[in-house]
């Protein structure tokens, strides 16, 4: 009787091990409540045209890719983990620069121009150092560069200012905010300036749009509204980078909802270049370059690539 | 530093501190230690000097409402073994002193002077006990076999918590909720539940449960000093017989034995023969219980996670592939991790099924033992030195009358006289049943 | 009542045997886990983390406690329902040193929202636990009412996606029990818990060198 009832009792424990073990919960778990829903916005990015498909991927061998430029030539350099990388049009590397310091952006004409955190630092394509600026103080924090004749513009996030060089390092002149109440804002680190035949284009995130001004200083133009819509910019602080295409046209990106879009030259939307099923829901901030031949490079941090993006359909 | 400036600010706006609430300080943790230590030693002298229930449910009570509804219950000695264990299987992890004494303290005091932390200090026990109402005595073979879980459950939560898969005794933790008075309805009618068996099944969860007394009951198994029915010696007066809820009052055995001593032995040859053959049994289901069980792993279940979605089944919302994807993980990382827990629990699940096994047989060998015991005495092992049989003993009544100073005197009169009376009415009951 | 004594005795030397053997062995495993503590640190674990000392870590690990990894946190939103408690001890932290100060919050006012009102339509909390107060232009600032948060993470969300992240989850120490096991933590699918010593009770943004995107 006594030894009975032990085989009994493991024979029970036994098979409610098993009922336990089986029984696994389904079914979501969180509250739709409490669900943060962009959904909408998802299904409304893949209703739109795609006019410009992945024509290839070029992954880097760094761990934390910051900034892109294209040279006229077609070379490209990326930044990242103290580190400069030479490509060719292709992807290929052809130069490894090592840096000083953590690079934050980049820009390339004759020399690369790379920014750290708070100076400039000249390099050769043929990665000898040429330069280094003087540093612009504690509260700097450069997150973008631009080369308009030959002068070099800075934009500095810690500061709110963009700063004006000429080739030397010598600093010419500074853009400031407009005013209090209708000047920059930038709740992110997202401040980005790209220059073309009609001056600076400098991105006033906090307000969601792009500001144009003359190398001096003086505000002209505006563009962007804020939505979450294809055409407006979403968010809190977009866009994030900026570059002018070789047509005069803008190609803007954005976090939160990634997104690569091009505008047209007066600031309308023209076309979704990739969205978040393209770049991923986790994309983070995404530095774009456009070669002489038009094509849109995307520099995919969390990917760990340079996407390269090419007109499939004419506009 | 932070690499945010601050709005322009102009209107003199300060930016306002995160407000935060201090944790409970580390000096009440060596409170808490300090109580334990002072509560175990006063339940020592309660229950083997002092000898009066009262005392010891005053003890309870007091401390019921400290480490149970004050405290709210962690850490406690009984999940404290799982902190040991996961400190013995990760170097990443070490257990706080403050855990480390909550586990040995009540160990060792087993180890001297028997259980005296089930009968006064652990609240998981105390409110078992306030609801017995009319307990009833189970049949040996039961509690023999119900006996059998705790070790189980034991084994079970120790590899678990060794493997870092987690720690199953505070996840089924029946009265912590109740403590808290705030829980999940499955905890609440697991809780419920017992407390309601509780009240004619004494202790359920202590003694057909409770992992840690398993441990305190090898640790009592071999005390120094124990509890006694009787102050001094045994008049085999069968009073104290039905006085324990928890039926660990072992009786005298018999004059004649119920069977012949050469059948004792041959069983318990058989069973020393079957011994390997269970261990086997027990290594090899204890393996494939560990596949099975590892499961609840984190680690595990990402793993299967992943599989389920490279066969096209799509991950919910916030489940752990989705984070882990977020996270920018490499994917063969995690499987040889998860293979790394599988791995472990499958080895340690084999050493602990071999330990079931082992004590199984060993369980059922020694019940072929034939043990002579000439006086009504507590089970070492299974006492839980509540005291409720001393009041229930002729010659405790004795002492208490003539004062605890002559502790040992010879039978006087008033003692056989009293004995006697008691005698006789026992004779009757047993008559009329 | 000869053999009665041998037996006896023969048992007491058994019992003597037993509990040297338990308390051979607490007192190894004892020795263990401390000693491995003495002279050097344990193996740098989570427990280590922000303990002042540990290089010369010399005696034994401190008290615990739990907390939420802000850079694993993935506001999956579990926080709210997987606490033993009713509302849960996780709610939301803000870093106003890390705020931006937005007119348009994403952690305070619907993706879609048009009209940029306190309007209880356009708030995104479902207790309304964010109060939205204006500076000066543009900025507004925004303070969580922790009575009324439920950790559901939903601003957090927004503002993590969008914005800097200067709202987060993370556990208020006034309303968790310090559960040996969390059973938050055991279901986190990010595995963002872990246990931090109770001197360093909070691990907060915007005290380390992170950069928001």
């Amino acid at each position: 009787m006594k030894t009975r009832g032990i085989w009994i009792v493991l024979a029970l424990v036994a098979v409610g091990v098993v009922i336990l073990l089986s029984w696994r919960r389904g079914g979501p778990r969180v509250p739709r409540t409490y669900r943060y829903d962009v959904d909408e916005y998802l299904e409304a990015e893949k209703q739109v045209p795609l006019p410009y498909k992945e024509s290839a991927r070029w992954p880097l061998a760094l761990r934390e890719p910051r900034a892109v430029a294209v040279k006229g030539d077609g070379r490209v350099v990326v930044v990242g983990d103290r580190v400069a990388l030479v490509l060719d049009d292709a992807g290929e590397e052809l130069r490894r620069i090592e840096l000083s310091d953590e690079p934050r952006c980049v820009a390339v004409a004759d020399v690369v121009y790379v920014g750290l955190l708070d100076r400039i630092v000249v390099y050769g394509l043929d990665g000898e150092k040429q330069a280094e600026w003087e540093s612009l103080g504690e509260q700097a924090y450069l997150t973008g560069l631009a080369i308009l004749d030959g002068d070099i513009f800075a934009s500095d996030y810690g500061q709110r200012v963009v700063w004006r060089f000429d080739a030397e390092g010598k600093m010419r002149g500074r853009i400031r905010s407009a005013s209090k109440t209708d000047g920059f804002v930038f709740p992110s680190p997202t401040f980005d300036v790209a220059a073309d035949g009609d001056g600076l284009w400098v991105i006033n995130s906090g307000r969601r749009r792009v500001e144009q001004y003359s190398p001096e200083g003086k505000r002209g133009t505006m563009w962007g509204r804020s939505s979450m819509e294809l055409d407006g910019f979403s968010g809190c602080c977009n866009p994030t980078h900026i570059v002018v295409m070789p047509d005069g046209r803008f190609v803007t990106t954005e976090k939160g909802l990634p997104r690569v879009k091009v505008y047209a030259a007066d600031g309308t939307f023209a076309a979704l270049v990739a969205g978040s099923e393209q770049l991923g829901q986790d994309a983070g901030l995404l530095d774009v370059a456009v070669d002489a031949a038009g094509r849109i490079l995307v520099l995919d941090a969390a990917d760990r690539s340079v996407r390269v993006f090419e007109k499939s359909v004419s506009l | 530093m932070i690499r945010f400036p601050k709005p322009d600010f102009e209107s003199g706006y300060v930016l306002p501190e995160t407000q935060t609430v201090a944790a409970r300080a580390a000096g009440w943790e060596c409170f808490d230690v300090v109580l334990l230590a002072l509560a175990l030693g006063l339940g020592t002298w309660l229950v083997l000097k002092h000898r009066r229930r009262g005392g010891i449910v005053a003890l309870m009570l007091g401390c019921l409402a400290y480490f149970g509804f004050w405290r709210e219950g962690c850490v406690c000695p009984v999940g404290s073994i799982q902190n040991v264990a996961q400190a013995l299987g990760d170097s990443g992890y070490g257990v706080p002193l403050v855990v480390l004494l909550f586990f040995l303290l009540p160990l060792l005091t087993a180890l001297f002077f028997g259980r005296t932390f089930c009968a006064g200090i652990c609240p998981l026990g105390a409110i078992q006990d306030i609801v017995i109402v009319k307990p009833v005595r189970l049949p040996a073979w039961l509690r023999h076999a119900l006996g059998v879980i705790p070790t189980l459950y034991l084994g079970v939560a120790l590899l678990l918590a060794y493997a870092g898969a987690g720690y199953l005794v505070c996840r089924y933790d029946p009265f912590v909720g109740l403590f808290r008075l705030s829980a999940t309805l499955p905890m609440l009618i697991f809780g419920g539940g017992l407390l309601l068996l509780g009240t004619v099944v004494a202790r359920p969860y202590c003694r057909f449960l409770c992992p840690y007394g398993v441990l305190l009951g090898w640790a009592s198994a071999c005390s120094w000093k124990r509890v006694t029915v009787t102050p001094n010696d045994c008049v085999q007066c069968r009073l104290c017989e039905t006085a324990c809820p928890f039926d660990a009052i072992r009786v005298p055995s018999p004059e004649r034995e119920s069977e012949a001593r050469w059948s004792r032995v041959r069983r318990m040859g058989l069973y020393l023969v079957l011994l390997p053959a269970l261990v086997l049994a027990g290594g090899w289901t204890g393996a494939r219980l560990m596949r099975e069980l590892a499961a609840v792993d984190p680690r595990v279940e990402l793993v299967a996670e992943l599989d389920a979605e490279a066969l096209g089944v799509k991950a919910e919302s916030g489940s752990r592939s989705e984070a882990f994807r977020a996270a920018g993980m490499s994917e063969a990382e995690a499987r040889a991790e998860a293979d790394a827990v599988e791995l472990r629990l499958h080895r340690a699940g084999l050493g602990f099924g071999g330990f079931i096994g082992l004590a199984v047989g060993l369980q059922l060998a020694g019940l072929a033992i034939g043990r002579r015991r000439v006086d009504y005495e507590p089970d070492r092992q299974h006492c839980l030195a509540c005291g409720r049989c001393f009041a229930y003993c002729p010659r405790e009544q004795q002492r208490r009358k003539q004062g605890s100073t002559t502790e040992d005197t010879e039978d006087t009169e008033g003692t056989r006289r009293l004995l006697c009376n008691m005698m006789r009415a026992v004779g009757t009951r047993e008559g009329r049943s | 009542m000869d053999v009665n004594e041998k037996q006896t005795s023969r048992r007491e030397v058994l019992r003597l045997v037993g509990r040297v053997g338990v308390l051979g062995c607490l007192a190894s495993l004892a020795g263990m886990l401390t000693g491995r503590l003495r002279g050097g640190c344990i193996e740098a674990g989570p427990a280590c983390k922000g303990c002042p000392d540990q290089d010369g870590c010399d005696l034994v690990t401190p008290p615990t406690v739990w907390q939420l990894d802000p850079a694993k946190c993935t506001n999956c939103g579990q926080c709210a329902t997987d606490c033993v408690l009713a509302q849960s001890a996780v709610r939301c932290f803000h870093t106003h040193a890390l705020c931006g100060h937005c007119k348009l919050c994403f952690g305070y006012f619907e993706p879609g929202a048009r009209v940029l009102s306190s309007a209880a339509e356009n708030q995104l909390c479902p207790t309304g636990a964010i109060q939205r107060r204006f500076v000066e232009d543009p900025y507004y600032a925004y303070t969580i009412e922790k009575d009324l948060c439920i950790g559901c993470s939903k601003c957090v969300h927004g503002c993590s996606m969008f914005g800097n992240g200067s709202l987060y989850l993370q556990v208020d120490h006034e309303l968790c029990k310090n559960c040996n096991e969390c059973s938050i933590a055991r279901r986190c699918p990010a595995n963002a818990f872990e246990r931090v010593p109770v001197s360093e009770a909070y691990l907060l943004k915007g005290q380390g060198e992170e950069e928001g995107n």
